[in-house]
């Protein structure tokens, strides 16, 4: 197991690592303005045209030309808006703009999960417990295991084909997640309280289903079934984009996880550092940032969650410039690199930290070999596996 | 005929209006709410015509004249979802700057007219955000967003046969708008009316309220300066006695309606009160400029949805106060990045303790955790 790849800081250090990262998120906010309007209406524009070009084509989707590139231009759709509307919106990035098309206590986004219950899960527990074990529920969604500090259940051995479930199924993942349905399992939470947040879930559950199920098929009059179709296919085209990107913002293979105890009397500066050591991000062209949300700017989102994501790009620049400065881990990579991690992940620690079998495991990923590239990183990481101590209280990147 | 009923004519938009007005109902309908999300209709909408929405008010700027120095007012059109207003309420408008709305109160100077126009008539203040906007760039054609009319700062029904007005520099907006409904309406009420300014380039309205007077017996125009010399026949300095005792020695059986700066106001009820007056004047005053409190001064906190007056301190977050009086915003990450305890301000300053920032401007969203008051400050909790 190693470590935090990142040097150890003096509390002095940690200050002024904190100073110059408000600095920078101060400088952006005071320069957001019109070209922030202009862009995250140019993105609603985006989104708008595409859901409309791509429901008139599945209206005329018995011919399969129509139904493939609609269901696309859907998908392209429902992902923009999932992803850099409505993500975005939801963190509050353009509420300075006092209007309530672009604001976070009134937008909903086309997605099972309810509004409310997202800033909860997301904005609140997600955002600022970010990957310490047993606060963080976005660590695994309460039943993956995808860090050797997170305690193994033979239940743990069916994850990879959950995870593959769970990406085609990603909304309705997001959207039972705040219902904390394995504490319900465990008696920590009451039947009575899963009760009553069960409600909203519910009607918004009805409302999506009903909309791309019925109404739209409905509307369809004879292509009834292809625009079902369709919307389905969207709605996982949607999916497992959304899980992949999630998935390597924080689970890529040296991401560093943090104990509870790390939340004691956690400095400004602190958190800012962990948020950087718990991220990871996408390196790929501008379409690929917008279609990620620019969650592909994984850790500047961490960084300053409630700043408008079109401002990440630029800020990623300075970022990695201090994360340099102070000898701190700036994790970027390619996108195909990350992703094989993440799916390594989900493998291996769907199996007890050492066993012979895990060996075997780890051996059958190697001969198998995802990719010429995996290859050669996994030379590079069991080089470093030999180099590396541990450090505290950054843990386990690296089996 | 009740003179309300009058004023809702709903104005015609355009030809598009007779097409979309079924439709407006379908879309009323509470099957349709549910899955209709009203800024993805009205994006729709908005190809089709620059004013159609399903709820927003909309309104094309028709006109635009000078009234005095640094005053103009601005003939509005709004669309359909306008319900019209009676004389002396106010409007919010909300215009964008810079990539951030920022709305204003202002009362139209217009009576309410058939063809559902609205004056707004706007005096720059110096490094007025909104204001200043508003001249230099608000042009005719431009769209603009209104709210419905509120207020309550209206003429009796029915109309006392006697009246005295008394405005204050740009207050006399809403005495314009009843004064001119009145005329409108054919109601031969004897009114008084007194218009205060700084100096004669500050009169509003001044030429037609000279001209009112000339061609309405019934009616008695008196202009006061309060910052230079008055002309022969003008009223010198503020509201006092003997301007009363010269404008109207009847005041004691007059309607009163005044509205211009606090200061105005607060004379005139003193002087009412003073003279032992039965009915003090119906008033309406601006809000005074924004006072800063020191560190850890103490401010009177309002918060509005639960009628609850608290006595607050400069310095401590908005969100510990509120809990401390007994509220329970929501709230998540007490450090300013969830944007869970975000509430409206609706007036106040606070400084975001964050960027060190002041928002001083009315119908603010700050988040309650990482700011502080320092002034007086009502929330919409």
């Amino acid at each position: 197991m190693t470590s935090s790849q990142s040097r150890p800081l003096t509390r002095e250090e940690v200050a002024a690592f904190a100073a110059e990262v408000d600095e920078l998120r101060n400088r952006i906010v005071a320069d957001l303005g019109e070209n922030d309007a202009r862009y995250v209406r140019r993105i609603r524009d985006a989104v708008r045209w595409s859901e409309l070009g791509g429901r008139a084509l599945l209206f005329a989707g018995i011919l399969p030309p129509a139904w493939a590139l609609g269901t696309l231009l859907l998908g392209l759709s429902k992902i923009l808006e999932n992803m850099e509307l409505g993500h975005n919106v939801m963190h509050g990035q353009y509420d300075w703009m006092q209007d309530p098309e672009f604001h976070s206590q009134t937008y909903d986004w086309d997605n099972a999960c309810a509004a409310p219950a997202w800033r909860h899960s997301h904005n609140y527990m997600h955002h600022k417990f970010t990957n310490v074990v047993g606060r963080d529920r976005d660590v695994g969604y309460g039943f993956l295991r995808l860090f050797p500090d997170q305690p193994w259940h033979p239940a743990h051995l069916l994850q990879p084909p959950a995870s593959l479930l769970l990406a085609l199924g990603f909304q309705w993942g997001v959207a039972l997640h705040d219902l904390e349905l394995e504490r319900v399992l465990r008696g920590e939470k009451s039947v009575e309280e899963l009760r009553k947040e069960l409600k909203p879930v519910l009607r918004k559950a009805r409302r999506q289903l009903l909309k791309d199920y019925a109404i739209f098929p409905l509307l369809a009059g004879p292509s009834f079934v292809p625009v079902m179709a369709g919307n389905l296919a969207a709605n996982v085209i949607r999916n497992v984009w959304a899980f992949i990107i999630i998935f390597c913002g924080h689970f890529t293979e040296r991401v560093e996880t943090f104990p509870e105890s790390v939340l004691e009397n956690e400095t400004r500066g602190e958190w800012y550092l962990r948020q950087m050591k718990g991220s990871s991000n996408l390196e790929g062209g501008r379409l690929f940032h917008i279609l990620s949300g620019n969650l592909s700017h994984q850790i500047e989102h961490h960084l300053f969650p409630d700043v408008p994501a079109n401002r990440y790009a630029e800020m990623a620049v300075e970022v990695k410039r201090i994360a340099g400065e102070y000898g701190q881990h700036y994790n970027t990579g390619s996108f195909a690199r990350q992703f094989a991690s993440v799916v390594k992940r989900i493998v291996r620690y769907a199996l007890p930290n050492t066993t012979p079998v895990r060996r075997t495991v780890d051996l059958l990923v190697e001969r198998v070999g995802l990719s010429p590239r995996v290859e050669a990183w996994w030379a590079w990481r069991s080089g470093l596996r030999a180099t590396h101590q541990p450090s505290a209280p950054g843990r386990a990147a690296v089996a | 005929m009740s003179p309300h009923t009058k004023h809702r004519t709903p104005p015609s938009v355009s030809p598009l209006a007779s097409v979309t007005a079924p439709l407006t109902r379908l879309l009323a309908a509470p099957i349709v709410r549910t899955f209709l999300d009203e800024h993805v209709f009205d994006f729709y909408a908005r190809q089709l015509g620059p004013q159609l929405s399903l709820n927003r008010i909309l309104a094309r700027v028709e006109a635009i004249r000078s009234e005095a120095r640094n005053v103009v007012s601005f003939v509005l059109r709004p669309n359909r979802n306008w319900r019209g207003f009676r004389p002396g309420q106010h409007v919010q408008l909300t215009v964008e700057i810079d990539g951030v709305r920022h709305a204003r109160t202002y009362s139209p100077s217009n009576a309410p007219a058939a063809d559902g126009t609205v004056t707004l008539t706007v005096k720059r203040h110096p490094g007025g955000r909104v204001s200043g906007y508003l001249h230099e760039h608000l042009a005719v054609g431009d769209i603009v967003e209104l709210s419905q009319a509120f207020g309550d700062f209206v003429l009796p029904d029915p109309v006392p046969a006697k009246l005295l007005m008394i405005a204050g520099g740009s207050g006399i907006t809403p005495l314009m708008a009843m004064l001119r409904d009145l005329l409108a309406r054919g109601i031969d009420s004897d009114v008084v009316f007194a218009h205060y300014a700084h100096t004669h380039g500050d009169l509003i309205f001044a030429g037609e309220l000279t001209d009112l007077g000339e061609r309405h017996p019934n009616l008695h125009v008196h202009f006061g300066v309060t910052g230079t010399s008055a002309l022969p026949g003008e009223l010198s300095g503020r509201l006092s006695g003997p301007h009363l005792d010269r404008i109207a020695p009847d005041a004691a059986e007059r309607c009163t309606l005044a509205c211009g700066p606090g200061g105005l106001l607060d004379t005139a009820n003193a002087l009412w009160r003073e003279r032992g007056y039965a009915e003090l004047p119906r008033g309406e005053a601006f809000t005074p400029g924004v006072v800063t409190a020191t560190d850890s001064s103490e401010i009177a906190l309002r918060f509005a949805r639960s009628f609850k007056d608290v006595r607050g301190k400069s310095g401590v977050p908005l969100l510990v106060q509120a809990e401390g009086a007994g509220l329970r915003p929501r709230s998540g990450c007490r450090m300013g990045i969830c944007h869970s305890c975000t509430c409206r301000k609706q007036s106040g300053a606070v400084k975001n303790l964050l960027t060190g920032e002041i928002g001083a401007e009315p119908d603010e969203d700050i988040r309650l955790c990482i700011s502080v008051p320092i002034s007086d400050v009502t929330l919409d909790l």
